[in-house]
């Protein structure tokens, strides 16, 4: 009786501390359960803030950064003493750090990802849609004959920007999609030799040997600099159109038809963009921002078009 | 003599004891869950006009040169060229007073457009879309700059032919102002 009296007393006291430690248990556990809302309800606030902060940095940032790479840009071209531009020239990529790692990179002609490779789009090595004759403008991809005659005839001439050929009857955006990347509305209709795709080319009535022969040529004839000019560095490419004819004949051989062909084209080319197309890629240290592809005149130091992706 | 269950001035004070930690408890929750709705709801109003208002900057920015008078402002109304899926168009915005909302309408240039090339200044807004909601007013003003004066100054019509140095556009809502800037690179 006794024994089993002392059994109970014993037993009592820990049940008491068992029961106590439950209250504890549940306190702690409603305290965590309190303390993470609150810590979700900060947590999401101060995402959302710093999420949108970083958008807006981005396109409140981007804006006057584009357009210090504009002024750098004609600054450059300014400054540019040589009498051609080279396709090396011209793609090579500059950068230009603003404070707190930000940084924008600029380039001159479009490297356009198409299906097959990335193709060069130099704004003054296209055809022109205002000056170019009907026989020309029907060799371009998706212009049917009727379509070049109507636009070569199109009331709305002179465009001033490439969409407006919509407007022209017989002109679809299917077509457009297909030419709009070898087609200008800006300049004197003159075509830089060292920069223009062999669409053009084909399109300005040479045979695709030649144009490809001139692809060729173009990549592996190396500009020696005058001596006394330090400022330009030899490059790769045609310096100028004069002596295009000899310069090739030494390279290949070319037929009668195919030099006739070269130099019934000469007045339509040159060897200088009058007309450049200025690509900004702005970055935030390491993330890419907004890119802008724009239409500068360098000789009148204006600003033609202007678009954001 | 043993005791069981538990007196009334036991249960008196578990009750009060309850009552207190729960309020504790629910004071807490509903801290925490107002500050989520205000996450939710006034930030992202915020966000959503921010947002809205920086992608009219970028129309703005990116219209089009064009050779016809696409271009008109008043205090009200702004209209720019523009594209609609790759044809020229010409887009307007304006505040529509009686929906409350700033409005967005685009029409094809081609539709406006008249046999002598020219193109009709009246815009038909049937088929507007609101492209911001719950505003009290939209204005614009165009920067200018006077010669005569030697100065910039904002203008609340648009007579001219060329384009602005900038246009600014001020949104109120029910609370706050919000003033925009656009600076066009073409002009």
């Amino acid at each position: 009786m006794r024994a089993v009296n002392t059994q109970k007393q014993s037993f009592c006291p820990l049940r008491k501390e068992r029961l106590h430690r439950g209250s504890v248990l549940v306190f702690c556990l409603w305290a965590v359960a309190t303390l993470s809302v609150l810590a979700m309800a900060l947590y999401s606030f101060v995402f959302q803030q710093s999420r949108a902060a970083r958008a807006y940095k981005g396109l409140v940032l981007s804006q006057p950064m584009a357009r210090s790479a504009v002024a750098a840009a004609f600054h450059l071209i300014e400054n540019d003493r040589s009498p051609y531009d080279t396709l090396e020239r011209l793609t090579q990529e500059k950068r230009l750090d603003f404070c707190a790692g930000n940084s924008i990179v600029y380039f001159f002609a479009d490297k356009a990802d198409n299906q097959d490779g990335q193709q060069v789009v130099d704004e003054g090595a296209l055809v022109n849609l205002n000056l170019a004759s009907v026989d020309i403008l029907e060799k371009l991809p998706g212009i049917s004959e009727e379509a070049a005659e109507n636009i070569a005839s199109s009331r709305f001439k002179p465009f001033a920007s490439v969409n407006e050929v919509l407007l022209v009857e017989g002109v679809t955006k299917e077509d457009l999609l297909l030419f709009k990347d070898l087609v200008t509305v800006h300049g004197i209709g003159k075509v830089n030799i060292n920069t223009a795709p062999k669409e053009v080319l084909v399109a300005l009535g040479l045979d695709e040997s030649l144009a490809e022969l001139l692809i060729r040529f173009r990549s592996e004839h190396l500009i020696e600099p005058e001596e006394g000019s330090k400022a330009i560095a030899s490059e790769y490419g045609i310096s100028d159109t004069g002596a295009l004819i000899e310069n090739m004949r030494q390279f290949s051989l070319l037929s009668l038809r195919q030099e006739q062909d070269l130099i019934s084209l000469l007045p339509k080319l040159s060897v200088k963009s009058e007309y450049l197309r200025l690509n900004l890629v702005a970055y935030f240290g390491k993330e890419r921002g907004t890119r802008y592809s724009i239409v500068i005149c360098p000789a009148t130091k204006k600003v033609l078009s202007w678009r954001e992706f | 003599m043993k005791k069981r269950g538990f007196t009334l001035i036991e249960l008196l004070i578990a009750i009060s004891i309850f009552a207190v930690v729960s309020i504790g408890i629910y004071s807490v929750f509903s801290g925490g869950i107002t500050v989520f709705s205000k996450v939710k709801n006034t930030d992202l109003a915020q966000q959503r006009l921010l947002l809205n208002v920086e992608r009219f900057a970028r129309e703005l920015r990116q219209q089009p040169p064009c050779r016809r008078n696409l271009f008109s402002g008043s205090n009200e109304r702004l209209s720019f060229s523009s594209f609609l899926d790759y044809s020229p168009a010409r887009t307007t915005y304006y505040f529509d007073r009686a929906r409350n909302a700033f409005m967005r309408a685009v029409e094809r240039q081609s539709d406006i457009i008249s046999p002598e090339g020219s193109i009709d200044p009246e815009v038909k807004v049937k088929d507007a879309t609101p492209a911001l909601g719950n505003i009290k007013d939209a204005r614009f003003y165009y920067l200018f700059l006077d010669l005569q004066k030697n100065d910039y100054v904002w203008l609340e019509e648009w007579p001219y032919d060329h384009l602005p140095v900038a246009i600014k556009a001020v949104i109120r809502d029910e609370s706050r102002e919000y003033t925009k800037t656009v600076f066009l690179p073409l002009a």
